[in-house]
């Protein structure tokens, strides 16, 4: 045979071969010198290691807690923090992971490339992006294929975001009969169709917000494993805080919708069912808060570079758009297209999905309006987006 | 800026803020915690231990990877690897830990002392050298890597190559090569560091 590779002998030196394998490899280490040398050094390292970390172990006289009486002290912790947890549980599910992971990539490229690298981060004064516009751009997502969530990549990434987050505002759901409840408990004046007779129902989402701090070395990694290790991360992005805060925001429903957490049930709704649905969202801006060094434009000519665009094309992107005040939303070039429109009195954008969901063909109309984001979002034809839209009051 | 991504089209744009709000079934994913957390509380605060090196912050961090278990909605459907999942979490924490104390470089300096001081060690010089032997493995282990910190910790901590396999999320047959690599990054730091002070 072959002289074997170092992880071999390795895993022979701490007996995790298998009978049949360490056989083969005993019988080659009898008649290879080279390897035998290499056995004994590879030893002296491992022996080296392990004395060292073994300076690491509790002493004799050091007793942990009684795993019951932890227990017991876990659970008297107060509960505001799973209730807290549940949110970003859901958020950062299998579901939703792969997107949000593609998002923590962007984001992370942009914090990685935008830093002169000797100023210290606690000296920042953060700054406030506000979504003043929407642009759309079309993505070959092949790119991202890497990024399922049982990959390796998106395996780093979503126990990155789930270390890295720290949830700081979250306050739970709330029903409205009508549109001024809604006003009331949202804090900004709520809008419905005029052009559908049947009553939504509206919920009122609360108010949340979470920070994340980087961590230089494992973003690398991240990078790493994800084949980008032609790009190297400042160390003094080391500790950097993302803070992102997300207002209350309104959700109306008409009609019968799906319901995401139920995607996977084994009675999904009939296509007929789908086409009196329509989902209208508004919610005041998100505001991300990062330090203002933040070179986005430069990040994200990066992170569109990684989701599969050419240099040039990304290039050209985003120079015509301000990073600082639009929301970017990639789509799948295969998904659909998108086209401007005049919509509510101003610029917005129509997508149309060619199979949405349950395979019916959707829509979705997004638009900035005095400071709120709204979507409207629906099944059949794209052409009825902008009338319903122009209905809002 | 917020930037939505490319999950194809049926999470497109995020639209339902149910899904990501937190509305709909209450998840019953409690079952079996209790029994998790029994299971793998003594070999998870083992594993902090040795990297944090203190009682407190050792069971507190584990705590935290207890609690990021409660919040998985998954484990309780699943019968996957739950004991990968906390030492990878465990030993993340961990390392964060240690780098953060890195940084301020203050406990450590300070733990030799303390025990010295303490009177508590039938040995106080030997324990001592210990202490300090020990703070510069930390200090090594908090530069390398994080893959590499990780695996060296939990095969000290005595995971098997299985065991070593789900925490790291690869195949049981690269782990040796993966364990080459950390301890000979761990040399080539180790040495680096501390060459004209303390062989390894």
């Amino acid at each position: 045979m072959n002289c074997p590779k170092d992880g071999i002998l390795r895993a022979r030196l701490d007996g995790q071969l298998t009978k049949e394998e360490s056989w083969t490899i005993d019988r080659h280490l009898a008649e290879c010198t080279a390897c035998r040398l290499k056995v004994a050094t590879l030893s002296e390292d491992a022996e080296r290691v392990r004395a060292a970390l073994a300076t690491l172990a509790p002493g004799a006289g050091e007793r942990f807690s009684d795993p019951q009486l932890a227990y017991a002290r876990f659970q008297d912790q107060p509960q505001a923090e799973p209730r807290l947890a549940k949110f970003f549980s859901r958020v950062f599910s299998a579901r939703w992971r792969p997107a949000w992971a593609g998002a923590a990539l962007l984001a992370v490229l942009a914090a990685c490339f935008s830093f002169a690298p000797a100023r210290s981060w606690a000296q920042r004064v953060l700054a406030m992006l506000r979504v003043q516009k929407i642009a759309v751009v079309s993505i070959d997502t092949q790119a991202l294929q890497g990024l399922q969530a049982g990959s390796e990549p998106g395996k780093m990434i979503g126990q990155f975001i789930s270390d890295s987050i720290v949830v700081t505002m979250r306050s739970e759901p709330q029903s409205a009969a009508d549109a001024s409840q809604a006003d009331q408990l949202a804090g900004f004046p709520v809008r419905l169709l005029t052009a559908r007779s049947d009553a939504p129902k509206i919920t009122v989402q609360g108010e949340g917000g979470f920070q994340m701090t980087l961590n230089r070395e494992r973003l690398q990694g991240i990078l790493d494993e994800f084949g980008r290790t032609d790009l190297q991360l400042p160390s003094s992005i080391d500790g950097a805080l993302v803070a992102v805060h997300i207002p209350k925001a309104v959700m109306a429903v008409y009609g019968q919708c799906p319901q995401p957490e139920k995607a996977n049930s084994q009675n999904p709704p009939k296509a007929s069912d789908l086409v009196g649905c329509l989902m209208l969202a508004q919610v005041p801006s998100p505001t991300v808060s990062v330090p203002p060094e933040l070179n986005i434009q430069q990040l994200a000519t990066l992170a569109l570079q990684a989701a599969g665009m050419s240099e040039q094309d990304a290039q050209a992107f985003c120079e015509t758009v301000d990073w600082t005040s639009t929301l970017v939303i990639p789509i799948p070039r295969d998904a659909g297209s998108y086209e401007t429109t005049n919509v509510d009195g101003v610029q917005g954008t129509l997508i149309t999905l060619r199979g949405w969901s349950h395979g019916m063909p959707g829509y979705s109309l997004l638009w900035v309006k005095g400071g709120i984001i709204y979507s409207l979002t629906g099944f059949g034809s794209a052409e009825q987006a902008v009338p319903l839209a122009d209905s809002l009051e | 800026m917020v930037v939505a991504t490319m999950d194809g089209p049926d999470s497109l744009l995020h639209h339902d803020p149910r899904a990501i709000m937190g509305m709909g079934e209450p998840d019953s994913k409690t079952v079996g915690f209790e029994a998790l957390f029994l299971k793998y509380y003594p070999r998870v605060v083992g594993v902090l231990y040795r990297l944090v090196g203190e009682r407190g912050p050792a069971e507190e961090l584990a705590n935290d990877a207890f609690w990021k278990l409660h919040r998985q909605a998954w484990f309780a459907e699943s019968d996957g690897n739950v004991g990968g999942w906390l030492f990878r979490t465990a030993t993340n924490l961990g390392i964060d830990h240690l780098r953060a104390v890195a940084r301020r470089r203050k406990h450590e300096e300070t733990a030799g002392r303390h025990l010295a001081e303490s009177g508590v060690c039938p040995d106080p010089l030997a324990e001592v050298l210990r202490a300090e032997r020990a703070r510069r493995v930390r200090a090594v282990l908090a530069g390398l890597k994080p893959a590499h910190a990780r695996i060296l910790i939990l095969r000290a901590s005595g995971l098997s190559y299985n065991e070593l396999a789900d925490s790291m999320g690869v195949k049981r047959g690269t782990i040796g090569t993966m364990l080459v690599r950390a301890e000979a990054a761990f040399q080539k730091r180790f040495r680096r560091m501390y060459e004209h002070e303390e062989a390894l």
